[in-house]
């Protein structure tokens, strides 16, 4: 074929640019250690990291929710656990006064003892989080569950917890309300409130009294441990619903590392091949520049 | 004496063939130059004359050419677009992924405590930014359609300046062939001209007795008639042909402007579509979510974003009155929270999200193929032409030598012819 002296320039100079294209496409490959640098280089590969990418967040965000629930769970297994060392204080204050020798003046001594256990119990019900919400509020968690009324107590809370999202096909409740544990009006604490009146009052017979509030702290206690019980259930759940999280998070990132992340070794080679391309591009055109006719005539 | 005027015929033609040898290595860097080459025709007298110089071009090479640079045209405009947009969709700087899942998250974490205010207050932080980051998106899809518009505008001028160049090109070839032979470098300039006008629109050339070019668009309004010229104008954004009698709408005017009008109507115009259609979607069914719920203050809840001629806005600045609750009196239930969450798989908010930056990327890497593709066809078609027309260099250096060689020998005929007479004189 007939070539003419520009044809071959501009042929030559392309090679060079083609060859340079290249080089500077493998770089930036490179230099950002990602193989898709747009879109466009694999749509599909693309749409897969979107939605991984899309996943991954849902993961985190649900990771931070277990880390929540984990936080309230056990604000409230604490309280939990004080609520029933005190009952347990009130059980043997109780027993203590069904001994035949005390005398009025012990039993009301008991009784004022008794009064300050009940106050803490109530305000152990009346625990805040540090964002100042009660935690055995419920879903009315602005409101203090458990307040003393003209006569006996009102029980504030609502009748069930809230539940967060903490995977795709999971939710967790947060924990048990001041009604869960006491009932609508706080039975327990009225009812020990009757025992306190009853030791104030000497002309009553103390030990069928101290049989009946023994039977209530035991009700109540059952009740407490249950709560306690569930509590540590759903924090099990928590754990496992973590470390699933964690494991898919894991999965995902190694899935979009093997989607956009570089081969190396492939990259490095192709460079050097690029380069020496390059060169044997550059080469050729100051050589053949050179060659002409008219150096001779 | 024949003898003579067959050396001065050589002499001549030898002068007139190096005259045309030097204009070629003249020339041999100038885009679009056609070589010529002087024919040599034996004369009847036994001398020789240059019938004709001749401009080296094939007709069918240089169509090839023309038709080539319609469809690079085209391409150049349609993937330089389609990776602006694609830029412009995809960045994680600009994209919405990054934002609505940033929003729904916050709300996610807000269900964990929901009459906290931090985490009210992050809720709408993240709900500003979203909006913001829409209407960012929405704002460079708009600049790019009037960028659009801007560079039609300007390449429908350029394309009229090359009909009228073309025109007043016609008119010195009429003429010069009129009073005998065309020079050749008025019809390369006539070849460059169209084919600048190629890339710019798909036209039809015709090249008539009179070696005036008739050119018209394929649906056949003529563009330029020897030197009568039609002017092309932008009508409510569509390219059209006034002839000066009527004007009409071009559907189809190819080249780099038909690139553009594509892609505005197609590609840009689809994602503005879905991009609208997206936005409407989230905007009103979280709104419609929300009004179903109670703000911390027990009150009903309002409309938290609106969206109104492609601008989003959030329209509660006090995070009490975000409306978690299900119950007026329950401030602590993050019951409609959780339906407010659900609306980000519901609606499939990210799939369509992602989904309009699939068919983006997909449109913008079919466009870069294509591209490369109409490159080397173009590359080809230039090759071809240039391998016909283009000078090479060390030919011209032996045709030099050669015609040199010419004139030595016929100047040494007429000095021999002259002693030859000289002898025979002096025999007299």
């Amino acid at each position: 074929m007939r070539v003419s002296t520009m044809q071959l320039h501009n042929s030559m100079s392309g090679n060079i640019q083609t060859a340079s294209t290249g080089v500077s496409k493998t770089m930036m490959q490179l230099s950002s250690n990602k193989r898709i640098l747009a879109p466009s280089d694999d749509v599909f590969a693309a749409s897969q990291l979107m939605g991984l990418d899309d996943d991954l967040s849902q993961l985190e965000v649900w990771s931070s929710n277990i880390k929540s629930a984990t936080t309230m769970l056990s604000n409230q297994e604490t309280a939990l656990k004080d609520i029933n060392n005190n009952m347990n204080r009130a059980r043997d204050l109780a027993i203590s006064a069904k001994n035949g020798s005390k005398s009025q003046e012990d039993l009301e001594a008991i009784a004022k003892e008794l009064e300050q256990v009940v106050e803490t119990i109530a305000d152990l019900t009346n625990t805040k989080s540090s964002s100042g919400e009660y935690i055995f509020g419920g879903t009315k968690g602005d409101t203090a569950p458990i307040k003393k009324a003209a006569s006996g107590w009102d029980n504030n809370s609502s009748s069930s917890t809230r539940k967060i999202e903490i995977s795709d096909s999971q939710s967790a409740s947060l924990g048990v309300t001041s009604e869960q544990l006491f009932g609508s009006s706080a039975e327990f604490l009225e009812e020990m409130d009757t025992f306190i009146a009853a030791l104030k009052n000497p002309s009553t017979d103390n030990a069928a009294a101290v049989d009946k509030v023994i039977k209530d702290i035991d009700k109540a206690q059952k009740s407490v441990n249950e709560s306690i019980t569930t509590i540590g259930a759903e924090v099990n759940t928590l754990k496992a619903a973590e470390t699933t999280n964690a494991d898919k998070q894991l999965a995902n990132k190694s899935m979009q590392s093997s989607l956009e992340d570089l081969d190396f070794a492939e990259a490095t080679t192709r460079l050097s091949v690029q380069q020496t391309m390059l060169t044997a591009a550059q080469k050729s055109y100051s050589s053949t520049i050179k060659l002409s006719l008219f150096n001779y005539v | 004496m024949s003898m003579i005027y067959n050396g001065v015929s050589g002499l001549t033609a030898a002068s007139t063939a190096l005259k045309t040898t030097s204009s070629n290595i003249a020339n041999a860097g100038v885009a679009g130059y056609s070589r010529q080459v002087a024919n040599f025709t034996s004369a009847e007298t036994g001398g020789v004359y240059i019938s004709q110089i001749e401009r080296i071009s094939e007709s069918y090479a240089v169509q090839e050419l023309w038709s080539s640079a319609t469809v690079l045209g085209y391409n150049t405009t349609d993937a330089s677009h389609a990776k602006r947009l694609e830029t412009t969709i995809a960045g994680n700087s600009t994209g919405l992924s990054p934002v609505i899942n940033e929003f729904f998250g916050n709300l996610n974490k807000a269900s964990a405590d929901p009459m906290d205010n931090a985490f009210r207050q992050e809720v709408l932080a993240s709900a500003n930014n979203m909006a913001s980051r829409f209407n960012s998106l929405s704002n460079s899809l708009d600049t790019q359609k009037n960028d659009i518009q801007h560079q039609m505008g300007s390449l429908v001028g350029e394309a009229n300046s090359l009909i009228e160049d073309v025109a007043s090109i016609n008119k010195a070839i009429a003429e010069a062939d009129t009073a005998g032979e065309v020079p050749g470098h008025l019809l390369d300039q006539r070849d460059k001209a169209i084919q600048q006008l190629s890339e710019h629109l798909n036209v039809s050339v015709l090249i008539e007795d009179d070696k005036t070019a008739t050119i018209t668009m394929p649906s056949g309004e003529p563009l330029v008639t020897r030197v009568e010229t039609s002017e092309v104008v932008i009508q409510g954004g569509f390219v059209a042909i006034d002839t000066g009698v009527a004007t009409k709408k071009i559907d189809e005017p190819g080249g780099a402007i038909g690139g553009l009008v594509d892609f505005r109507d197609g590609t840009l115009a689809d994602a503005q579509k879905e991009l609208d259609d997206l936005a409407q979607k989230l905007v009103t069914s979280l709104n419609t979510q929300h009004k179903n719920g109670f703000d911390a203050k027990g009150n009903a809840g309002k409309d938290l974003l609106k969206y109104e001629n492609g601008k989003m806005t959030v329209e509660i600045t006090a995070p009490e009155e975000l409306a978690f609750s299900d119950k007026a009196d329950e401030h602590g239930s993050n019951a409609n929270l959780l339906k407010m969450i659900d609306v980000q798989n519901d609606q499939s908010i990210n799939k369509d999200w992602n989904s309009i930056v699939s068919k983006v990327a997909s449109k913008s890497a079919s466009a870069q193929n294509s591209h490369k593709a109409s490159e080397t066809v173009f590359k080809e078609a230039t090759n071809k032409v240039m391998s016909k027309s283009g000078v090479n260099l060390d030919e011209e250096a032996a045709n030099m030598l050669v015609f040199q060689q010419l004139y030595s020998a016929n100047a040494k005929v007429i000095s021999s012819a002259n002693e030859m007479f000289k002898t025979v004189l002096s025999m007299v």
